[in-house]
């Protein structure tokens, strides 16, 4: 139960643009889902940084992921260390520095087929799945939208306060407060768009 | 002639107790059972087994389980929600959940983090025991992960995420369900379906409960269809079952019952045309089944719906012997004295009874409660019946009836024309050609020992239940593993070397299991966890990896805390703590110690349990569906050997009376009849079940009535051969009313007995033809 939650720090990224509910969540979706036609590829460089009480300063991460619809996420993490995780429907491989994955498929997680089914209601703007984890109050204007997102009682309440989002025509900054006072702020920035997954994005989502 | 009215008078009068006893058990409480379950004997051979299947089946069977689905998630929660709120306002049930269980994750951290030295999940202890762990990588990824799949711990308290995997592992709800606004969903191709559980209020298996739930969740579900788009229900649980079984016996009950006593009345009219017989044999009926429930209420808490049907088809055979008398009064005419008539009916009736019961009486040794009470009733209701004819219808039947026997006079003249022509010889030659166009037959007889020959299942509730089963995931409990031990410690190692074998079959021929220490290792697996942990990781190789990584001093102190606490988690402590509360029927208090139930995940029949289980000291494999149906098998290898036995009792019976040669023209006609039933079986296709043997039983006890009444009576008197063909027509009309049944075991009765029954009466002139009338 408690594992979704976990997963949609990565998910968040396309929150916006399927989950708002009035007239703005409506243009907002029908760009997203505009975008995505002309580009279901998007590749972008993303900077993480955790604030955790258990740590004596925060900790940085960088790297770059694919965002791929219909298939998934490639996390790739360059610094401090390397390693990918590939978020597929059913299953999430993690791919060491030397090469060596670890498939862990829906058998091992429970929660993970619906992380699958998440993310794809995510990329078909399929606004149902997401309003079942939160209340959303968008703001701004479609050029420069802000949004807040509270979880719904229940699991995910006990793991986060509230999700604070903007971005223009891709997400641009995710802030996450959890409920114990941590945080994780999420930037990206270089965005690429694409009409294909590239040779080596395609082997590691599984594909010929 | 003052005994006789005297045994007369103390006969209506325990009849007459019987009746006020029956009424008021059924004035005061329902002494009706429809519980399935107690159609099935014990079949395991330890005490223990058989408690285990019953913790298991009442724990699946104590509640309805519900699905409702819509198209749209929201609108399905909705419903959902209004379902479960309406089944709360009916009052039928003890409680209504609708709500994800909310297991909050700080009972989980706060019962496992003390121990958590002793806690590995299995990745990881095999990581740790082959020095694969890499521990700074490890760490590392913790600390970096975009996401996590589990349950946050502290990183202070859990650096390496090992408390984490050990909980994520947990083996907490092996299904696809997954809260989602606060209930539990899962979603198929069309359609988003919620989780609504309900217990009823009372036994599951009292009729007023099933009709109290039934009604509540008709109108729950009348009001899913007023929303936009109506919502979809799927449904399962004992108490449809039972309703669904009730619901039939009763209308079958009706309908045997009812439809016999309508022939009878119709076919005794034709034959008597004159009231008073049809009112004194129904007195006669109506005296045997008083008796018969009386006997069962006696000896019994309940009688069991199954019985109650079988005995309403009762009727067409306790209504013989009143017959047979009436007919006798018909032929003698004006001449009739009731004492004279009843000399020369009696040992014909006695034959006819003895034989009847002798096959009654084989049922009633079988080991299933709810067959041998169905002989119980018969064998008393056959034997009071008889009773009521001897000792009340010569005193209430002593005046000659209004007509004599001459305006029934063309089934004796179908019977001269038969006695004209048939010659032994010839007859011998009819039954061997009709015996070797059998042959074949029999050489195609199959055998089946399903147990759903027991059980009634409404195809639209087993179709219900079978869809929910693969949206939830949830397998039937009929196959499980029993560990026991002499103390909780022993039963958690010994069901730690069966997980161990079974983790190698998860995916292949297994989709999961459910098993205590999974929650809660024995604590020597924790003292060898703890100390692969401190051999491994000891605290001066892990605190410059905890400084490196910018953790908290803390970090390494609750490292060396952890290492250094050898407390173990017992299950009588996880036992108190809410989590074990899903779990709780898995663990059963033994006289001789603890046992543990582990559960399977998927019913693959590929999967050969007991090959797992064997060698494992204290380990079985239990499977009640198989072991059913092997007591089936059993059972009707038993009758199998019975049946000559019965032949040879049921012959020595008549041989007694009739001597050798006419005693075995009296058999021929029903050997012949079951041997060319069992060749229309084989052609068929039929397979021969326990019941369709114990019919055989039953065929050979009262299907010599017709030949003994034919040689009684027969030739020399036309009302009383007319009387043999209406006693076999109401019991063929009974049993062919029986084949009716959806049950299936009353179903497979009623079909041989109809079956073997028309033949024996078909053939039953022969009897005359070999054997001679009586003198």
């Amino acid at each position: 139960m408690h594992r979704v939650i976990a997963s949609c720090a990565v998910f968040l990224l396309i929150l916006p643009l399927a989950a708002v509910a009035g007239p703005t969540t409506a243009q907002l979706a029908a760009r997203m889902a505009q975008r995505i036609e002309q580009a279901p590829v998007l590749r972008a460089d993303f900077t993480q940084e955790k604030q955790m009480a258990a740590f004596r300063k925060p900790l940085q991460t960088r790297g770059q992921f694919t965002f791929a619809s219909g298939q998934g996420v490639i996390w790739q993490i360059e610094a401090p260390l390397k390693v990918a995780y590939v978020l597929g429907e059913d299953r999430i491989v993690e791919i060491g520095e030397d090469g060596a994955a670890q498939v862990r498929t829906a058998r091992d997680i429970p929660g993970l087929a619906q992380v699958g089914a998440l993310l794809r209601a995510l990329l078909g703007a399929q606004t149902d799945t997401l309003a079942e984890l939160f209340t959303v109050t968008p703001a701004g204007t479609l050029d420069a939208w802000f949004l807040t997102l509270t979880p719904k009682p229940g699991l995910l309440a006990q793991a986060m306060r509230e999700v604070r989002m903007n971005g223009s025509r891709h997400v641009e900054r995710i802030y996450i407060e959890e409920a114990n006072g941590d945080s994780i702020t999420l930037n990206f920035r270089n965005f690429r768009e694409d009409r294909a997954l590239l040779p080596a994005e395609r082997e590691r989502f599984g594909l010929r | 002639m003052h005994t006789r009215q005297f045994a007369a008078i103390v006969w209506l009068a325990l009849v007459l107790m019987a009746a006020v006893h029956v009424a008021q058990r059924f004035v005061t409480t329902t002494p009706l059972a429809t519980d399935l379950l107690a159609l099935l004997p014990p079949t395991e051979k330890s005490a223990t087994a058989e408690a285990a299947v019953r913790a298991l089946s009442e724990q699946l069977g104590n509640r309805a389980l519900f699905l409702v689905g819509h198209a749209d998630p929201e609108e399905a929660r909705r419903a959902a929600r209004g379902f479960a709120a309406g089944l709360e306002a009916s009052g039928a049930f003890k409680r209504v959940i609708a709500a994800a269980p909310q297991l909050d994750p700080r009972t989980l951290t706060s019962l496992y983090l003390p121990h958590r030295a002793g806690l590995l999940a299995p990745g990881d202890r095999d990581a740790l025991a082959g020095s694969t762990f890499a521990a700074e990588n490890t760490l590392l990824r913790r600390m970096h992960q975009p996401f996590q799949t589990g349950l946050a711990t502290d990183p202070t308290y859990d650096p390496f995420g090992f408390l984490q995997r050990w909980l994520a592992q947990l083996p907490f709800a092996q299904t696809h369900l997954t809260p989602s606004d606060g209930m539990l969903t899962v979603r198929d191709a069309q359609t988003t379906w919620v989780l609504v559980l309900a217990e009823p209020l009372g036994s599951t298996f009292a009729a007023d409960t099933q009709a109290r739930v039934i009604a509540a969740v008709a109108n729950a579900e009348s009001a899913l269809g007023d929303g936009a788009a109506s919502a979809l229900l799927l449904r399962t649980g004992a108490v449809f079952y039972g309703d669904a079984a009730r619901t039939s016996a009763e209308r079958e009950v009706d309908m045997i019952g009812g439809g016999s006593l309508i022939g009878i009345l119709l076919m005794m009219w034709l034959l008597f045309r004159s009231l008073r017989p049809l009112a004194l044999s129904l007195v006669t009926v109506a005296c045997g089944i008083v008796c018969a429930t009386a006997a069962v209420l006696a000896t019994h808490d309940r009688i069991h719906l199954i019985t109650l049907v079988f005995g309403a088809s009762l009727i067409g055979e306790a209504v013989d012997y009143a017959i047979q008398f009436f007919a006798a009064r018909l032929d003698a005419g004006p001449l009739w004295q009731a004492d004279q008539g009843l000399v020369r009916l009696l040992p014909g009736l006695a034959m006819a009874l003895a034989t009847s019961l002798i096959g009654y009486g084989a049922l009633a040794l079988t080991p299933f409660p709810a067959i041998s009470q169905i002989a119980l009733f018969a064998f008393t209701g056959l034997a009071t019946a008889w009773l009521s004819v001897v000792l009340l219808l010569p005193l209430l039947a002593r005046a000659p009836g209004p007509h004599d026997g001459n305006d029934v006079r063309l089934p004796q003249r179908l019977l001269c024309a038969w006695q004209d022509r048939a010659t032994p010889r010839g007859v011998i030659a009819l039954v061997a050609v009709l015996l070797a166009v059998s042959i074949p037959g029999w050489l195609h007889l199959t055998t089946d020992d399903d147990v759903r020959q027991l059980v009634a299942r409404p195809a639209t509730l087993v179709d219900q239940e079978a869809r929910i089963r693969v949206l939830v995931g949830t397998a039937g409990g009929s196959r499980f593993f029993l560990i026991e031990g002499a103390n909780d410690e022993e039963a958690l190692r010994r069901e730690e070397a069966l997980t161990e074998r079974l983790r190698a079959h998860v995916g292949q021929g297994l989709a999961g299991y459910t098993a205590i220490s999974g929650f809660v290792p024995s604590a020597a697996t924790q003292a060898a966890q703890r100390a692969l942990l401190q051999r491994a990781l000891p605290l001066d190789k892990v605190a410059p990896l905890l400084d490196e990584a910018g953790l908290r001093n803390t970090a390494a102190e609750a490292w060396h805390d952890m290492l250094a606490d050898e407390t173990t988690l017992t299950l009588r402590a996880w036992l108190e703590t809410p989590l074990a509360q899903p779990f709780k029927h898995q663990i059963l208090p033994t006289a001789s110690g603890t046992a543990l139930i582990v559960t399977l995940s998927g019913d693959d029949p590929g999967l050969d349990p007991g090959s797992l289980a064997a060698d494992l000291p204290g380990v079985s494999a239990i499977d009640k569906t198989a072991s059913v149906s092997a007591l089936l098998a059993e059972y009707r290898r038993l009758a199998t050997l019975w049946l000559p036995l019965a032949g040879l009792i049921v012959f020595a019976v008549l041989a007694g009376r009739y001597g050798f040669r006419q005693g075995a023209a009296i058999m021929l006609p029903t050997l012949a009849a079951m041997g060319i039933a069992l060749g229309l079986y084989g052609v068929a296709g039929v397979s021969l079940t326990l019941f369709s043997m114990l019919a055989l039983v039953l065929i050979l006890g009262s299907g010599v009535n017709y030949a003994i009444f034919i040689i009684e009576a027969g030739a020399r008197a036309p009302a009383s051969f007319a009387g043999v063909l209406v006693s076999a027509a109401t019991t063929l009309l009974a049993f062919g009313l029986l084949a009716l049944s959806s049950m299936p075991a009353l179903h497979q009765f009623g079909v041989l007995l109809l079956l073997g029954i028309s033949i024996a009466v078909l053939l039953a002139p022969m009897a005359l033809t070999l054997g001679g009338t009586r003198r």
